[in-house]
């Protein structure tokens, strides 16, 4: 248990799930993985699979038809996880917040640990953000480590 | 045979589909018989805003309508405004519009071209193209301050001048893209997977992709010669250029067509910067919008049109937006009959979707 | 009056009768649909049909009161299908034979259409649909 929860914090996996966004985020995590910014660096992989996955990137507005599919998502993470919010619409709804089929913010639906600010989020902030999303993961895999040793 | 059918749902958490859409196929062991989107996962309702946002608002919302085409969109906007209240834009203005809404193009190329790689299983493709994609991205932060959403567009001109050293390094990066992509040209063009799997998948004649309202690359690979900046909005009326047509119809076709258009776009491009007058760039606005407009303008993905009504006061009575994407979707639903499972991702791609922009 | 980037469009006033009848004659003119568009008013709808041919559009226009059929033109032209399933659910228009009838969920709920269009290619397809079934079967009957 501790080996296995030691190296998905040294190596997370991201599954990334675009919720309602005007892409401008979506490309902007993409760029991350190629060349001039590659978070592969960091042990980072994205991957299709959210069973497979560590940390979840969100970007854009939730409304009510894929906050089911969000939410759906989330459950399929395995424990311990993280969720990082990119961008303004994920945050709190940005520019789309008065819309009439627009829920403000991801954390209205699953618990958010990370915001990364910014319409579009540039991929230096989401690095940063995945970056400080991994020292709670830590956090969470050493509570989780304790745990299991008091157990 | 009824009872061999089976229904794959197709999305929206796929790994190809940079975006949630449904598919709904049914399959007959490997052919797909039928299909039915399920869209809806981004719908904002964005429209609606114009009842709170007044009409110099309304471009930022605009452009937020998609991150990948977000100048040409609040271009379109700006287009109705100002076509609504008879504004003169100076050419100067014009010709920025011009070299901005062009850089967008090459970027949404490169962009698509980097995801279709990725759907092939060409990893280093996907990476080789977002590089180059990556410098198209940078001179926009140079000339805007800004990667992505670049909000330079305003009623009545552009909001930032391009200084005259940044021009000819527009010029320096076209060449350079130009040389890049050309690289990358010979070796996904004759490439024997590359071919195997696009030469005749997904073919629209050229009669069904106008019936069907087909709009950008989709049509132009058809055969039709269709191209909303032949109307000559923006700067466009001033420079030379040519609509890329292919005839085929298929996935290969649609993917060369996207690629001489790189090569048109940055040939524009160097006109552009080749004929920019000096002058102001914007002048001021006075009044409020009032009347009826309908403007085409043509996007990476296809032709978008934007329909506005003013009432004479800050804020519009309507606007509407029909995006590309909008438009090519009854083109794919009859393009998937016939097709293979497998190809499925491929064919969804050449019609480079954008959900974003066709649920708004 | 709508007015194009360069010109004015070519604008036809017609009624929800004539609607299917111009539009045909559109189509067989080599004319394509582009959009239809919704101007709502107190008791009213304003709609406008967008059709072009090369760089020219033409532009149908007609107003029907709330709550009357439209016929739909998506049997002429299937693109006009998604455009009106939207108008459908964001305005609440009602259209008499779309070739598939999203029963006013396109955008808007979160149920999901339960069973594909039997036919596609066909273009006479109507959905069974969890939300409405029993309204659906009703009507069929009736």
């Amino acid at each position: 248990m501790g080996l296995i929860n030691n190296s998905r914090a040294k190596s997370p996996w991201v599954v990334h799930f675009d919720c309602g966004s005007c892409n401008g985020c979506d490309i902007e995590v993409l760029a991350c993985l190629t060349p001039l910014y590659d978070i592969e660096r960091f042990g980072i992989l994205n991957i299709g699979n959210p069973k497979h996955a560590d940390v979840l990137l969100v970007t854009g507005t939730v409304n009510p038809r894929n906050e089911r599919v969000l939410r759906n998502v989330y459950e399929q993470i395995p424990e311990p996880k993280v969720v990082v919010a990119i961008g303004a619409c994920a945050c709190t709804g940005g520019v789309f917040a008065d819309c009439y089929n627009v829920i403000q913010g991801v954390d209205k639906i699953i618990p958010v640990d990370v915001y990364v600010p910014g319409c579009a989020a540039r991929p230096e902030a989401i690095i940063d953000g995945v970056v400080l999303g991994l020292q709670k993961f830590q956090e969470k895999v050493e509570k989780m480590n304790k745990k299991a040793v008091g157990n | 045979m009824g009872d061999r059918r089976t229904v794959i749902p197709f999305g929206p958490q796929h790994p190809v589909l940079p975006e949630p859409i449904q598919l709904k196929l049914v399959l007959e062991d490997e052919k797909v018989v039928e299909a039915l989107p399920q869209i809806g996962y981004i719908h904002r309702g964005l429209e609606r805003l114009v009842k709170v946002r007044d009409f110099n608002q309304m471009v930022f919302v605009a452009e937020r309508i998609c991150g990948i085409c977000s100048f040409q969109h609040a271009m379109s906007y700006c287009l109705s405004i100002e076509r609504l209240m008879n504004i003169e834009v100076p050419e100067r203005a014009d010709y920025l519009r011009v070299i901005w809404s062009e850089l967008h193009r090459v970027h949404s190329h490169l962009l698509w071209l980097g995801l279709m790689a990725d759907a092939f299983g060409f990893e280093a493709m996907f990476m080789e193209t977002w590089k180059i994609r990556e410098a198209v991205v940078d001179m926009m932060e140079a000339t805007a301050g800004s990667r992505v959403i670049i909000s330079t567009c305003q009623v009545g001109g552009v909001r930032r001048d391009i200084a005259p050293e940044l021009l000819q390094q527009i010029v320096k990066l076209a060449d350079d893209v130009q040389r890049r992509v050309k690289a990358i040209e010979h070796s996904v063009l004759n490439d024997y997977t590359i071919k195997k799997r696009t030469v005749d998948k997904g073919v629209i004649s050229k009669e069904q992709a106008w019936k069907l309202g087909a709009a950008g690359p989709v049509l132009r690979a058809s055969g039709v010669k269709w191209d909303a900046r032949m109307i000559g909005y923006a700067g466009y009326k001033y420079l030379n250029f040519e609509p890329v047509v292919e005839t085929a119809g298929d996935c290969y076709a649609r993917t060369k067509v996207r690629f001489r258009e790189m090569f048109v776009a940055l040939d524009l491009l160097r006109q552009a910067v080749a004929k920019i007058p000096a002058g102001e760039i914007n002048v001021k606005v006075k009044g409020n919008p009032e009347g009826e407009a309908f403007i085409q303008v043509e996007q990476p993905r296809g032709e978008v049109t934007y329909t506005v009504k003013g009432n004479g006061t800050k804020n519009l009575e309507k606007m509407h937006v029909r995006t590309p994407t909008f438009a090519n979707i009854p083109a794919f639903l009859t393009m998937l009959p016939g097709c293979e499972l497998a190809d499925v991702p491929v064919l969804a791609l050449t019609i480079d979707p954008c959900i974003s922009c066709t649920e708004r | 009056m709508l007015h194009n980037q360069t010109k004015e469009t070519n604008e036809v006033q017609t009624t929800a009768d004539k609607l299917f009848a111009e539009t045909q004659k559109l189509a067989d003119n080599g004319y394509r649909f582009i959009i239809a568009d919704v101007f709502e008013a107190e008791d009213n709808f304003e709609l406008i049909y967008q059709f072009g041919k090369d760089y020219d559009a033409t532009t149908l226009r007609l107003t029907v009161p709330k709550g009357a059929e439209i016929p739909s033109i998506s049997p002429i032209f299937f693109n006009a299908l998604l455009i009106e399933n939207e108008n459908q659910d964001l305005y609440g228009l009602k259209y008499k034979g779309l070739v598939v009838d999203f029963g006013g969920r396109l955008y808007m709920s979160q149920d999901e259409v339960e069973a594909p269009p039997q036919s596609m290619a066909g273009m006479n397809v109507s959905l069974v649909k969890k939300w409405n079934k029993k309204a659906d079967t009703a009507k069929k009957e009736g």
